[in-house]
């Protein structure tokens, strides 16, 4: 919210679209095996959208998309995964933490249960407890159920390049973050083509697009990860709420500025 | 202590052979390191011949991510030029930064000093594994001039009264002998003199030491002396001067002999490394870059290596003997020589895992390994109708995939399947329609954005 004009540059959204092309062009040619996060979110189906309009104006192949399916997603998220994929044709991959999602025991996941690598990363980031809960909202559960979700896909696959959605304004953490970002473990790159989209910009583009809406939003939800934490900001459908001056993710039950930084750290974002 | 690391290549190897996987080749010295190590069963070459091979080793990728491979025009005329545009990671470098000293023996030209693969060694030494220098072949050669064989040609000289040029070649021939004999030519190619370098030379630790052997590499016989390999191959696959059966066998039994020799050589190799003190704590890493095919019952039957992906030519063996013969325990699945890096990354750190074994592996090919046409016009080999569509026939982009004892091969011209196996058996295509969906969607994500017919 803060800082948005500095962050836009005061530019138009033609502009932002024009600056999107010009990373996703760079990126396609640079890497070899590149994908899509893709959680049908808005911010990823903006990015999935522009994707798909630069590889079919240029009869180039459409990346594959990787959903990071963390066991808690709506319904209607995975509705919307399975309906898109199958119109606009192209490949998901669902990026599953297969262990701990087989481990989850009343709501708690008791780190002696999991698997050696899982055991690892747990204390990789520092998490001393016998159990946590099953939830995203903590460190542990998200860097178990996300991060290492999504790096083992992307070791699995080879991914070099991996496109998200992140966005300038949408929480201090990421305001730093540049166009094409190398990561080192495992080695690949994040594209960012909508760095500079503010979240006015992201409901700009889809409506001028027509772009498919996750329900929620309209319900007044302005973020959707998982079905246990996400909670509505207001009654007030997303892009019709005060989005210069509140919180994108006050919505979520625990959005602490120094969470996102670890989660950075570790790997997700 | 730190770690000493022998990565060994057995250029050429495919596993088959060797009684470590079932073949009728003992290879003594082998097994030894074998016992103390771990044998991998199923280990896949990412390519089909030296360059490309080596390349996924050092860089930890496979051919297309790397991208130092054959291409559909130029063959090997474009790997040069591929090495120098490479700027990513290399396990030479690594070790390099971490301290160690490097050292590498090669008897094979495409790894040789200046071919940019000795970056990053404190020396990098290469044996020839001819028995023939150039000048020596050129002699020959000027010497078959003068009649189809050596009779006729001395008899045409001494007749002309060409005395000195009788003398000159008369030495050269008398040099020749004396070298087959030594080297027991073509059963030598130089493994027995990287041994004695070796043996007689003290290095710095820790180090890592790389080591190519040539000696099961063509030629494996007599008749193929003094003969353009690449004649052989192709006038045979194109069907002009067929290598028959008696022939191919003769080759199959020095290949074998081959093995035998530098097993010989790597027991030396061993003993030295034993009475130094060094064997125990070390990291040895035995394979091959690729296999050999023999001719063997295929819609495209072919001698050699490069050019296809029967699994003759990337089966290879693997035999990792982990510092004080740690026995790792083993992952299900299939070994990629992409993951020696890994491998060598985590022993480094002092993390023995299997870092080397995927549920999924991949091999690759981006057309012949040889400028076909170049050879065509230069006389090398016979002249084929229609050259352009005899190489996308034979020679198509091609990409196996491995997983849960099969194997799907790919031609990524047409799109259609070549060859659909489990566990090496031909299996049918109609028999398992969700095999044959889950491998190709493996290698459509696999592909990337190559240009791949799936």
């Amino acid at each position: 919210m803060q800082n948005n004009r500095r962050i836009e540059g005061g530019l138009s959204l033609n502009a932002k679209e024009e600056i999107a092309k010009i990373v996703i062009k760079d990126a396609l040619e640079r890497f070899k095996r590149p994908f899509v996060v893709w959680s049908a979110g808005k911010d990823s189906m903006v990015v999935l959208h522009l994707v798909k309009t630069y590889v079919e104006k240029n009869n180039l192949e459409m990346p594959p998309a990787l959903f990071i399916d963390h066991g808690q997603h709506y319904d209607e998220t995975l509705e919307m995964i399975n309906k898109i994929s199958k119109d606009w044709n192209f490949k998901v991959i669902f990026a599953r933490n297969e262990d701990a999602l087989s481990k989850v025991k009343d709501g708690k996941i008791y780190v002696k249960d999991l698997n050696e690598e899982n055991q690892m990363e747990v204390r990789k980031i520092g998490f001393l407890g016998d159990y946590f809960e099953y939830s995203l909202e903590t460190d542990v559960g998200n860097h178990i159920l996300k991060t290492v979700a999504m790096n083992d896909a992307i070791k699995r696959y080879r991914i070099d390049a991996l496109f998200t959605g992140i966005r300038w304004d949408e929480n201090p953490a990421r305001s730093w973050e540049v166009f094409i970002s190398p990561r080192e473990d495992p080695p690949h790159v994040r594209v960012h083509p909508i760095l500079p989209f503010t979240e006015r910009n992201v409901w700009e583009y889809t409506f001028k697009y027509n772009l498919p809406i996750h329900p929620l939003y309209k319900q007044g939800y302005r973020s959707i990860d998982g079905k246990y934490d996400s909670k509505k900001t207001d009654d007030r459908p997303a892009w019709e709420q005060d989005l210069e001056n509140t919180y994108e993710r006050a919505g979520r039950s625990q959005d602490k500025e120094g969470m996102m930084e670890k989660l950075r750290r570790f790997g997700y974002m | 202590m730190e770690t000493n690391i022998f990565l060994i290549i057995l250029d050429t190897l495919r596993r088959d052979v060797m009684s470590l996987y079932g073949g009728d080749t003992d290879t003594p010295f082998i097994n030894e390191i074998a016992r103390d190590g771990i044998i991998f069963e199923n280990a896949i070459s990412p390519s089909n011949w030296t360059p490309t091979s080596h390349m996924s080793i050092f860089s930890g990728l496979y051919p297309r991510e790397h991208g130092v491979h054959e291409n559909y025009d130029e063959g090997d005329e474009i790997i040069f030029k591929k090495l120098l545009e490479y700027n990513g990671d290399n396990i030479i470098e690594y070790l390099y930064k971490k301290g160690y000293n490097n050292i590498g023996y090669s008897t094979n030209p495409w790894l040789s000093p200046g071919s940019r693969f000795d970056n990053y060694y404190s020396s990098f030494t290469f044996y020839s594994s001819e028995y023939l220098s150039e000048k020596e072949m050129e002699d020959v050669k000027e010497y078959k001039k003068y009649g189809k064989n050596r009779i006729e040609a001395t008899k045409y000289l001494i007749s002309h009264g060409k005395f000195e040029e009788f003398l000159h070649y008369y030495h050269t021939f008398k040099w020749m002998l004396k070298k087959k004999k030594e080297y027991n030519y073509p059963f030598y190619k130089a493994s027995d003199v990287i041994v004695d370098h070796i043996i007689n030379s003290s290095f710095n630790e820790p180090f890592f030491m790389f080591i190519n052997f040539m000696e099961v590499h063509e030629p494996s016989s007599k008749w193929e002396l003094d003969v353009d390999d690449r004649k052989i191959k192709y006038n045979d696959l194109f069907g002009f001067d067929i290598i028959n059966e008696k022939r191919m066998n003769e080759v199959k039994e020095g290949y074998k002999k081959s093995l035998k020799n530098v097993d010989y050589e790597i027991g030396r190799l061993i003993n030295f490394l034993k009475k130094k003190k060094i064997y125990d704590d070390s990291l040895i890493i035995i394979t091959s870059d690729h296999g050999q095919a023999f001719k063997e019952k295929r819609k495209i039957q072919f001698y050699g290596h490069g050019n296809f992906l029967y699994d003759e030519i990337i089966n290879i063996p693997l035999i990792v003997k982990f510092p004080k013969n740690y026995k790792i325990k083993r992952k299900s699945g299939y070994q990629t020589l992409v993951n020696i890096k890994k491998l060598v990354e985590n022993v480094i750190e002092n993390n023995y895992e299997d870092n080397l074994t995927e549920e999924v592996v991949f091999s690759e090919m981006f057309g012949p390994i040889h400028n076909l046409k170049r050879l065509m016009n230069e006389g090398i080999i016979k002249k084929v109708d229609n050259i352009d569509h005899k190489i996308k026939e034979y020679f198509p982009k091609r990409k196996a995939v491995y997983k849960n004892g099969f194997k799907l091969v790919i031609n990524g011209e047409s799109g259609q399947i070549e060859e659909f196996t489990f566990h090496g058996k031909n299996a049918d295509v109609s028999e398992h329609p969700n095999v044959i969906k889950d491998l190709k969607e493996e290698l459509s994500i696999f592909k990337g954005n190559e240009k791949f017919i799936i």
